[in-house]
């Protein structure tokens, strides 16, 4: 790979949350994009890109939980991003805390779903991000975070 | 051809066995559905658990109509092939999701064009009769497949960005 080129890591759950993150490609442009999300087949929407599959887990059961956070730190340490790219949800949040601890720059943008408040991931995301942002104005403003246009 | 999916998660067998229902009594129309894990297994409409990504989108795009659960990759999906699309929220109650934001963001979809939303079983029926009678003939306009240019600046801008951050914390 290029060394001289950003190194982006763009992750996603499945869903709306990837479907919103394709939709943000043009802004990769240049970059050695690396994509993450839950279904190994959506590799196919990406053809050249390295691309890793994890799975969904809620924080009731234990062990899948771990193996979520676990999974998340071997992308981080495998890929070492310059900066990371997510539309949601909660399992990028460790992607973002372990992408900060390594130094890249981190980005949420809460899914346009969210039109009158922001997601619980959301709201844990403004104190472990660099940026958060919402994609409807009137959320952006009583979170105090900035509303940068929507996904659609 | 109307294709029918709960999304990607969780199930949703209501809008299964709606479909389903109405597909027995309308036995010309050709019906697929993407299941998922639901337990409810259709009777009368063909049905598939779950497509790889790329099956899916030519699914919807040799469809005439879209029925989904209120989800964004859904509505975004249906937007982007320019086919209209009935909505039909899950509910929190019923333990359907793990939060009320279809509901909350079925008031911005349903005044869109080529976008209706069925807020129970017998508004769905209902949508899936007037698309027999011709009335739901209205498709969205076709999107684009990508962000607003507004966001893409931003996201590149932060990206860009990223180089001279990583200068002055390694210059401290």
């Amino acid at each position: 790979m290029n060394r001289n080129r950003i190194k982006v890591l763009a992750i996603a759950s499945g869903g709306g949350h990837w479907v919103q993150l394709l939709r943000l490609r043009a802004a990769f442009e240049g970059c050695d994009v690396a994509y993450a999300s839950v279904h190994p087949a959506s590799q196919d929407e990406v053809p050249g890109h390295r691309y890793y599959a994890f799975r969904d887990a809620s924080r009731k059961n234990k062990l899948a939980f771990a193996r979520v956070v676990f999974r998340m730190l071997w992308i981080i340490l495998r890929e070492r991003p310059d900066v990371v790219v997510t539309t949601g949800s909660a399992p990028a949040l460790f992607c973002v805390f372990f992408g900060r601890l390594c130094g890249a720059q981190t980005l949420w943008i809460d899914s346009i779903a969210n039109c009158q408040q922001l997601s619980h991931s959301g709201k844990k995301a403004l104190r472990i991000a660099h940026r958060c942002v919402s994609q409807w104005p009137e959320v952006a403003r009583n979170n105090g975070i900035e509303y940068w246009g929507g996904a659609l | 051809m109307i294709f029918a999916t709960i999304g990607s998660m969780l199930p949703f067998d209501r809008l299964v066995q709606v479909v389903d229902g109405w597909s027995g009594e309308h036995p010309a129309q050709e019906v697929l559905i993407q299941l998922g894990q639901g337990q409810y297994v259709p009777r009368h409409a063909k049905w598939v658990r779950m497509m790889r990504p790329l099956e899916f989108n030519q699914s919807v795009e040799s469809c005439e109509l879209m029925v989904a659960h209120l989800g964004m990759g859904s509505f975004i999906t249906a937007m982007q092939a320019g086919k209209p699309v009935i909505l039909f929220p899950r509910s929190l109650a019923l333990g359907e999701i793990t939060s009320d934001h279809q509901r909350q963001a079925a008031d911005w979809l349903r005044d869109k064009p080529g976008v209706w939303v069925a807020d129970d079983e017998t508004a769905l029926q209902g949508l899936l009769d007037a698309f027999c009678a011709g009335q739901l003939s209205v498709s969205p306009e076709v999107g684009s497949r990508s962000a607003s240019n507004e966001l893409i600046t931003h996201v590149r801008q932060f990206i860009h960005e990223s180089r001279g951050q990583k200068r002055e914390h390694k210059g401290e």
